[in-house]
C-alpha cells in the first residue's frame, strides 16, 4: 500500500508517497476547489480521516460526479504525500444507500461529530464499522414513524461507541465512589470526566448530569438501547431523554465552545417536521 | 517581468474570472490592447454598470437591475406554479431547456449544516411569505440531486405542505442518450426507486 522511494541527487532524499487502492470509505464533506474540483474529506477504514483533492469532479462530463457524495459506501483510491492526497479512483461499494430526506440531519450530525473529533490520518477501523452500521440502520428506517426512538437509539449507540473508541469511554457499569454495580432503581449524578455517583438528596444541586440507573444500564448495552431487549415502553421516553442529555453534555466538553451546526439545523427544522 | 505594471495589473485582475489562468489572462489582455480596444472600453463600462446596478429581484431573488425581474413581471407566465432552484444559472438552464412557464424562486445556495448555511440565509422566510400571499398551487423543487440539495428540498417541502400546497420534486436518474452500463450505482438506484408506470 505504501511505497518509499530513494532519489539520489548528491544527497539522499526520501519520498514517502502513499498509494492507496480501493479503500472502503465514506465522504464526510466536500467543498469547492478551483473551478471544477473539490476538496473532499473522507473517512476510510484503515486510514481514518483524510483530505483529498478530487480534480474535475464538478465538470458535467465527470463520471465521478455522482459518486462523490456523502452517506454512500465507497471504495476510494488515492495517491498522496503530506496533508492532502489526490483522488484517483472511486467506486460504489455494494449497493447505494438511499436515506430518506428526514434523516439527512441526523446523518449530517454524525459526519460533523467525526469531522470535529477525529484527527486526520488516525486509523479507526472499529469506528468506521460503527459509522457504517449506523448509516445502514438509518437507511432502513421507515419514511413515516410515530416513534422517533429507533432513530435516537442509532444516534446514541453511535455516540457511545465514538466516545469509547476515541478513548473517552463513559463509565456505565459502577458507582465511582462505592464501586457497586449500577442499580436500575437509583438516580445517579454523572460527573463529566469521572462517572456516576448515587444521587441521594434531590434538594442538593447536582455536580454533573442527573440520570437514572435504567438509562446508564441501557447505554451500557447496545442491544437494550436498540430495543432488542425491551426496557419497557413507559420508560423509553425517559431513558432516551436522559441519554441524550448526558451524551450531549459529555460530547460538548470535547467539542469545545463552537456549537454543532447540524444540531442547530435540527433545532430549526424540527418544529416543521413535527 | 515588470515591462508594464499596468498590463501586469490587468492580467492579474482578469484572473478573477473562473477558468482563467495566467496564460489565458495574458492572451485576453493583449488581445484587448492590440486588436480590440473599443470592445475593451465597452466591456469595462458594461461591467461597471452591471456591478453598480444589478441586485436581486424582490420577488424571486434572481439577479436583475429591475425591482421585479422580467420573468416575475410577465403577465403571460403561469403564476400558480413556482419552481425553486439553487442558483440564477439554474433558471437560465430551465428557461433554455424546458417549456416551464411558471415563476421561480432562487435560493442562492443550499442548506449545508457543515458549512453553517442555515434556512435564514436562503431567504426561506421570504419564500413562505410568497406562498401565503400569492395563489400558488404547485411548488416544483428543482434543487440539485446532491445530499445538500435533497435536504433543502425536504425542508422546503415541509413548509409547502404545511400551507396545503402541492410540492413536487424533479425526477433524477438515467440521462437521455446515456447507457445504463456506464451509469454509476447511486444514480441507477435513484432511477429505480423513482420508476413510474408507463
Amino acid at each position: 500500500m505504501m511505497s518509499g522511494r530513494y532519489v539520489a541527487w548528491g544527497t539522499v532524499m526520501i519520498t514517502n508517497k502513499q498509494r492507496v487502492q480501493f479503500q472502503p470509505a465514506y465522504v464526510l464533506h466536500q467543498r469547492p476547489y478551483k473551478d471544477a474540483s473539490a476538496i473532499v474529506e473522507i473517512f476510510s477504514a484503515e486510514y481514518g480521516r483524510h483530505g483529498l483533492v478530487a480534480n474535475g469532479i464538478k465538470r458535467s462530463t465527470s463520471k465521478r460526479r455522482g459518486l462523490v457524495q456523502s452517506f454512500q459506501p465507497l471504495l476510494i483510491s488515492w495517491v498522496g504525500r503530506g496533508e492532502l492526497g489526490t483522488l484517483t479512483a472511486i467506486e460504489l461499494r455494494g449497493h447505494a444507500l438511499i436515506l430518506k430526506p428526514q434523516y439527512f440531519c441526523s446523518a449530517f450530525y454524525m459526519n460533523e461529530l467525526l469531522l470535529r473529533l477525529l484527527q486526520r490520518h488516525d486509523p479507526h477501523v472499529e469506528l468506521f464499522s460503527c459509522y457504517d452500521k449506523a448509516l445502514r440502520a438509518l437507511a432502513v428506517l421507515p419514511r413515516c414513524s410515530d416513534a422517533n426512538w429507533p432513530l435516537q437509539a442509532i444516534l446514541r449507540s453511535f455516540e457511545v461507541s465514538l466516545l469509547q473508541l476515541l478513548g473517552y469511554a463513559l463509565v456505565l457499569g459502577h458507582d465511582i465512589k462505592t464501586n457497586e454495580p449500577i442499580n436500575v432503581e437509583y438516580q445517579y449524578d454523572y460527573l463529566l470526566d469521572h462517572g456516576p455517583t448515587r444521587y441521594l438528596d434531590s434538594s442538593i444541586e447536582p455536580c454533573g448530569v442527573v440520570v437514572s440507573g435504567l438509562t446508564l444500564k441501557a447505554l451500557s448495552n447496545p442491544k437494550e438501547l436498540n430495543g432488542e431487549i425491551s426496557v419497557g415502553d413507559s420508560s423509553m421516553p425517559l431513558v432516551f431523554n436522559e441519554a441524550k442529555r448526558l451524551l450531549r453534555s459529555v460530547l460538548d466538553a470535547y467539542l469545545g465552545h463552537k456549537p454543532l451546526q447540524s444540531r442547530e439545523m435540527y433545532r430549526k427544522t424540527k418544529p416543521l417536521a413535527g | 517581468m515588470q515591462i508594464s505594471p499596468l498590463i501586469n495589473r490587468l492580467i492579474e485582475d482578469l484572473r478573477c474570472l473562473p477558468g482563467v489562468g495566467p496564460k489565458s489572462a495574458q492572451r485576453m489582455a493583449f488581445n484587448l490592447l492590440e486588436h480590440n480596444r473599443e470592445a475593451g472600453k465597452h466591456l469595462a463600462s458594461t461591467l461597471l454598470e452591471a456591478i453598480n446596478k444589478i441586485g436581486h429581484c424582490q420577488s424571486c431573488r434572481i439577479l436583475t437591475e429591475l425591482t421585479l425581474c422580467s420573468l416575475c413581471n410577465n403577465a403571460k407566465r403561469d403564476k400558480s406554479k413556482l419552481c425553486v432552484v439553487e442558483t440564477p444559472s439554474d433558471v437560465y438552464a430551465i428557461e433554455q431547456g424546458t417549456d416551464f412557464n411558471g415563476l421561480y424562486f432562487v435560493l442562492m445556495g443550499h442548506l449545508s449544516p457543515l458549512d453553517g448555511i442555515s434556512p435564514e440565509q436562503l431567504g426561506l422566510a421570504h419564500l413562505e411569505n410568497r406562498l401565503k400571499i400569492e395563489k400558488i398551487t404547485e411548488v416544483i423543487l428543482a434543487t440539485n440531486p446532491t445530499v445538500e440539495g435533497e435536504a433543502t428540498a425536504h425542508y422546503i417541502s415541509d413548509i409547502v405542505k404545511s400551507l396545503d400546497i402541492q410540492a413536487t420534486r424533479i425526477a433524477h436518474g438515467v440521462p437521455i442518450g446515456g447507457e445504463i452500463e456506464y451509469i454509476d450505482g447511486g444514480t441507477l438506484s435513484h432511477a429505480f426507486s423513482g420508476r413510474r408506470a408507463v
